[in-house]
C-alpha cells in the first residue's frame, strides 16, 4: 500500500476491500463532475476544535463556538494545496497506512500531479455525539454523509471522504465517533486534536498505535498552534479507506459493541504519563465551575461579565467610530466643494454619503462585541453561564436547551432560529423559536448605539447600563411570551438539560479576529448593497416632487441679501451707529435653508407618507419624520439610522463636515422648529420599541419555515408588534 | 510522594473501579447520582431514563460501567466522565452538566476511595 498507487477513477469498494483508494484524481462517483475538487467532510464530537482546523486549512471566515450544536449549517471551504509539502517534511506526528513509503514530490507515479496545485474541498458539519441519535445534527450529517444534503446553493454529493476530528483529552469517548466514522467505508484520516492540552493534562498518546488499531492514518495536531498542520494537509491530499473496521448495530446492543470497541483500543494507546500532571488542571476547573455555575455567584458573575464587556465596547469604540464619522464628513465636503450644485451633488452627498455613514459608523462597535464574544465564547465560560440560565429559563417553561439558540440570536434571529432543531421537544422549540426575535440582534445594534449616545453624550458608565437594560428587557419579554405560550397555546412538560462543559483555555485571537471580519464584512456589504440602495430611494422620495420655498424663507432670503448689498447699519443700545455684523445675514440665511429644508422634506413622497402613517405613532412620541425612520426599519432594523440620517439630512444649518451625524440627528427639530425630534421621552420610547419589535422579514420566513406553518409567524409578528407598540406607549407617556 | 497525593489517591480509586469492575459486582448499593459528595467517584450502574435522553447520554459517554467523578454537587450536577479500562479516570475525561431531574434517575455505586 504505497503512496505510489494512482488514485481509483470510481467509488471506492464496498466494505471489507483493502484496496486502497485514493482522492485527489477523480474518486468521485460516477455523478462527480472531473471539474469538481475532492470533498472532504469534516466530522467529530462537539468542542473537539472541529471550527478551529476548518478555519486553519481554509482561511475561510466560519462561526466558531464552544457549545454543542452551534454549528447547524454546514459550511464549506476550499484547500490549497499549493506549495504544501505531501511528504518528506517531518513525520513525527502522522502515523498510519503509507508510514513505510511515504508518498513524495518526486516519487515516480506519486500522486504529485494530483496534489500540487490541486484543491480540496472541505464541507464542516455540525458537532454531533453519534451519526445514530434522533437529533437535527445527527441527521444534517448522516444526509450530507450518503449525498442527500448540502450546503445551500451546492449540489448535494456524498463526500470523498473524511476527516474525523478527535480530542485527544477525551478520547475515549470521541473513538465512539471514529468507530461509526470507519463504518461508512470512506476514505478517512483521523485528526487527534487539542494535542497540546492533552500533554498539559499528562496524557500521552501512541499515534502507531493508534493508527494501526483503527487501520487508517492519524495524525497528532492542535489546530490552535498549528502542529501536525502540515502533515495533516499532506494526509488529506491523499486519502485511503481503513483497512479496519468497527463493530455496529442497532439500538443498544450496537452502541455497547462500539463502547467496548473503543475503550479496548483506548486502553492500549492513551497512558498517563504524568499521574499528578491533571490534579491541579482538574482542580483549577473544579474551583471555576463551582462559581460560574453557583446560584448567587454565577449569576453574580454573568452580570459582572456582561456589563464588563459592554463598557470596554463602549469606551473602546467611540475612537475609531470617531475616526469614520470624520472621514465620511471630508468626503461629503470634498463632493460639495468638487461637484457642481445639483440632484446628482445632492443624491451622493445627502443620500449616498449620508445613509451610509449612519450605518458604517457603527461597524466597530459590532466588530468588538464579536471580537469579545467570540473571546468568551473560546474560553468555555459560555457553556457554564448556560447552566446559570437553565435555571432561569426553566420557570419560564424554556429548557436549558433553548439557551444555545437565544444567545445565538443575539447575533441574528436567523442562526437562532435554525439552532432551535438541537431542542427535542416540538413545544419546547417552538416556544423558543416565536421567543427569539426578542433577543437583541446586531442590527438594533446601531439604534441602541444612537439612542443612547443621544441620550448619555460623554457618559459611558450610563451609556452601557442602557445598553444592558436593553438586552435585559428583550430577555425579560422573550420569557414572559414564553411562558404566557407554554400556559396557553404550547402546554407541557420541560426537558431537563445537559451539556458536555468545555475545557477552559486561553482563547484564541485568531479564532476571534476571524469571526470578527466575517461578521464585519458581512455589515459592509449590507450597508453597501441593500442599505445604499434604500438610501438611494429614500432620497428620491424626500427630494421630489420639488415644491416652491415658503413664503417666510423667501422673505428671509430677501432681508439676507439686503443686508448685504446694503451694509445696513445697526444702532446700537448706547447710541453708537455699527455695521451690521455678517453673522447675522448668515444667521437668517441659514434659518431661510432650514425652512427651505423642512418645507420640502414635509411636501415630498415621504413626507406625505409619515404625515398619512404619523398618526398611528403619536402615542409613542414620533413625528413624521421618524414614522418614516420605524417604517422603514420593517425591512431591516440597520436601515433607521440611515433612514433618520437622509431624513434630516439639511434641515440643520450647522455644518455637517464639523459637527457630523450624530450631532445632525441630535439636533434636528419637529416642524415648530423648537422641539427635539429626539426629546428624552421620545428616545426612551423609539429604545423600548426597538428592543420589542419585530422588524426583519427574513426572520418572520424562517420563521414561517422552521415551524412549519405560516401561521406562527403571523402570531410572532403580531405579537411583538403590539407588545412594543403598547410598551413604547408606556414609556413615553411616563417619561414625558 | 505522600500518602494523599493525588498520584496514589487516583491510582488507589483506579483500582478499586477495575477490581469492581472486573469482578462483575458493585462495591456497595447504587444510589442516585444527585447523592454523591463533591469529589467522590463512582461507576455507573443504571439510567432510568426516557430514549431520547438516554441516547444522547449514552453518545456523550455517560453509560453504564463507566467511571464518573463528582465534580459539583446540586444543580447543576457536574461530572467527569472517564474511560473505565483507561490507566486512570481523571486521563481521559470530559464533564458534562446534569439538570437534577437527570442526575436523580441516573444510579451509581460509589468507590471506596474519595478523593478530597
Amino acid at each position: 500500500m504505497g503512496g505510489a498507487a494512482t488514485g481509483s477513477q470510481t467509488r471506492p469498494p464496498s466494505a471489507g476491500s483493502s484496496a486502497p483508494a485514493h482522492i485527489g484524481t477523480d474518486p468521485r462517483a460516477d455523478d462527480h463532475d472531473p471539474a469538481l475538487p475532492p470533498r472532504i467532510a469534516l466530522l467529530g464530537n462537539p468542542n473537539t476544535g472541529k471550527t478551529t482546523l476548518f478555519n486553519r486549512l481554509c482561511g475561510l471566515r466560519h462561526k466558531t463556538s464552544n457549545f454543542p450544536g452551534t454549528t447547524l449549517e454546514a459550511r464549506l471551504g476550499r484547500l490549497r494545496l499549493d506549495g504544501q509539502p505531501v511528504a518528506g517534511g517531518p513525520r513525527s506526528d502522522c502515523c498510519g497506512q503509507d508510514d513505510a513509503a511515504p508518498v513524495t514530490a518526486h516519487e515516480p507515479g506519486a500522486r504529485r500531479d494530483s496534489v500540487a496545485g490541486a484543491d480540496l474541498e472541505l464541507i464542516d458539519l455540525p458537532g454531533i455525539y453519534s451519526l445514530e441519535l434522533d437529533s437535527g445534527d445527527s441527521d444534517i450529517c448522516r444526509r450530507v454523509l450518503l449525498g442527500e444534503a448540502a450546503p445551500r446553493g451546492d449540489r448535494a454529493a456524498p463526500p470523498d471522504g473524511l476527516c474525523v476530528v478527535l480530542d485527544a483529552a477525551s478520547l475515549g469517548r470521541n473513538l465512539m465517533m471514529a468507530g461509526e466514522a470507519l463504518r461508512r467505508r470512506l476514505p478517512t484520516v483521523i485528526a487527534v486534536n487539542m494535542i497540546d492540552l492533552a500533554r498539559r493534562q499528562g496524557l500521552s498518546i501512541d499515534g502507531p498505535k493508534l493508527a494501526e488499531l483503527l487501520g487508517c492514518r492519524v495524525v497528532l495536531i492542535s489546530a490552535r498552534t498549528g502542529e501536525g498542520l502540515t502533515t495533516l494537509r499532506a494526509a488529506l491530499a491523499d486519502l485511503r479507506i481503513p483497512t479496519r473496521t468497527a463493530p455496529g448495530g442497532v439500538g443498544e446492543a450496537g452502541a455497547a459493541a462500539v463502547r467496548r470497541w473503543a475503550d479496548e483500543i483506548y486502553a492500549q494507546v492513551g497512558d498517563l504519563s504524568d499521574p499528578a500532571g491533571g490534579a491541579p488542571w482538574d482542580a483549577l476547573t473544579d474551583r471555576l465551575d463551582r462559581v460560574f455555575t453557583h446560584p448567587v455567584g454565577g449569576i453574580l458573575s454573568f452580570a459582572i461579565i456582561m456589563a464588563a464587556l459592554f463598557y470596554t465596547l463602549f469606551v473602546l469604540a467611540k475612537y475609531p467610530m470617531g475616526w469614520i464619522e470624520w472621514i465620511f464628513n471630508q468626503l461629503g465636503s470634498l463632493i460639495t466643494t468638487v461637484m457642481p450644485d445639483g440632484v446628482l451633488q445632492d443624491l451622493l452627498a445627502n443620500g449616498v454619503v449620508a445613509g451610509i455613514s449612519g450605518t458604517v459608523v457603527f461597524l466597530p462597535q459590532i466588530c468588538l462585541l464579536f471580537f469579545l464574544i467570540s473571546l468568551l465564547e473560546d474560553t468555555g465560560y459560555l457553556a457554564r453561564a448556560a447552566f446559570v440560565m437553565d435555571r432561569a429559563l426553566r420557570p419560564f417553561g424554556l429548557p436549558g436547551h433553548s439557551f444555545v439558540p437565544l444567545l445565538s440570536s443575539h447575533a441574528c434571529a436567523l442562526p437562532g432560529i435554525m439552532a432551535t432543531r438541537a431542542i427535542p421537544d416540538p413545544r419546547e422549540r417552538l416556544a423558543t423559536i416565536l421567543v427569539a426575535p426578542f433577543m437583541t440582534c446586531s442590527a438594533r445594534l446601531p439604534v441602541y448605539v444612537l439612542v443612547t449616545t443621544i441620550l448619555f453624550g460623554d457618559r459611558p458608565g450610563m451609556a452601557a447600563l442602557a445598553f444592558v437594560g436593553c438586552y435585559a428587557l428583550g430577555i425579560l419579554a422573550g420569557v414572559l411570551s414564553a411562558l404566557l405560550a407554554r400556559r396557553t397555546i404550547l402546554r407541557g412538560k420541560s426537558r431537563p438539560m445537559c451539556l458536555e462543559l468545555p475545557t477552559y483555555k486561553l482563547p484564541s485571537v485568531r479564532t476571534a479576529l476571524i469571526t470578527t471580519w466575517d461578521r464585519g464584512w458581512v455589515f459592509v456589504k449590507k450597508a453597501g448593497t441593500n442599505i445604499m440602495m434604500i438610501c438611494i430611494v429614500l432620497w428620491w422620495l424626500g427630494s421630489y416632487p420639488h415644491v416652491q420655498p415658503p413664503q417666510q424663507a423667501v422673505q428671509l432670503r430677501e432681508q439676507a441679501q439686503q443686508l448685504r448689498e446694503h451694509r445696513a447699519v445697526i444702532e446700537a443700545p448706547n447710541g453708537s451707529v455699527e455695521p451690521v455684523s455678517q453673522d447675522l445675514a448668515a444667521s437668517i440665511d441659514a434659518e431661510a435653508q432650514r425652512l427651505e429644508a423642512a418645507n420640502a422634506k414635509s411636501h415630498s413622497f415621504m413626507g406625505r407618507a409619515g404625515k398619512a402613517v404619523e398618526p398611528v405613532f403619536r402615542p409613542l412620541g414620533y413625528d413624521w419624520r421618524l414614522t418614516i425612520g420605524v417604517l422603514t426599519s420593517f425591512a431591516a432594523r440597520e436601515v433607521f439610522v440611515s433612514t433618520m440620517a437622509v431624513v434630516l439630512a439639511g434641515e440643520d444649518t450647522t455644518d455637517v463636515a464639523e459637527a457630523g451625524v450624530f450631532h445632525q440627528i441630535k439636533s434636528a427639530t419637529r416642524d415648530d422648529g423648537v422641539t427635539p425630534v429626539f426629546s428624552a421621552a421620545t428616545c426612551w420610547s423609539l429604545l423600548v420599541f426597538f428592543v420589542l419589535a419585530m422588524q426583519c422579514l427574513p426572520t418572520l420566513a424562517v420563521t414561517a419555515k422552521e415551524s412549519g406553518h405560516v401561521k406562527w409567524a403571523l402570531l410572532q409578528l403580531g405579537w411583538m408588534s403590539a407588545v412594543a407598540y403598547g410598551a413604547a406607549a408606556l414609556v413615553y407617556r411616563l417619561a414625558s | 510522594m505522600t500518602e494523599n497525593s493525588p498520584g496514589n489517591q487516583d491510582e488507589s480509586a483506579c483500582s478499586a473501579a477495575r477490581d469492581a469492575y472486573e469482578s462483575g459486582c458493585c462495591a456497595g448499593t447504587s444510589v442516585a447520582l444527585s447523592t454523591l459528595r463533591r469529589g467522590q467517584r463512582a461507576v455507573v450502574r443504571e439510567a432510568r431514563l426516557s430514549g431520547k435522553d438516554a441516547e444522547l447520554l449514552r453518545a456523550m459517554g455517560l453509560h453504564t460501567d463507566v467511571r464518573v467523578r463528582l465534580c459539583r454537587a446540586g444543580e447543576p450536577c457536574i461530572v467527569a466522565v472517564g474511560s473505565i479500562v483507561g490507566d486512570c479516570g481523571c486521563g481521559s475525561e470530559c464533564r458534562i452538566g446534569l439538570a437534577r431531574p437527570l442526575a436523580d434517575r441516573i444510579f451509581v455505586t460509589v468507590e471506596e476511595v474519595a478523593v478530597a
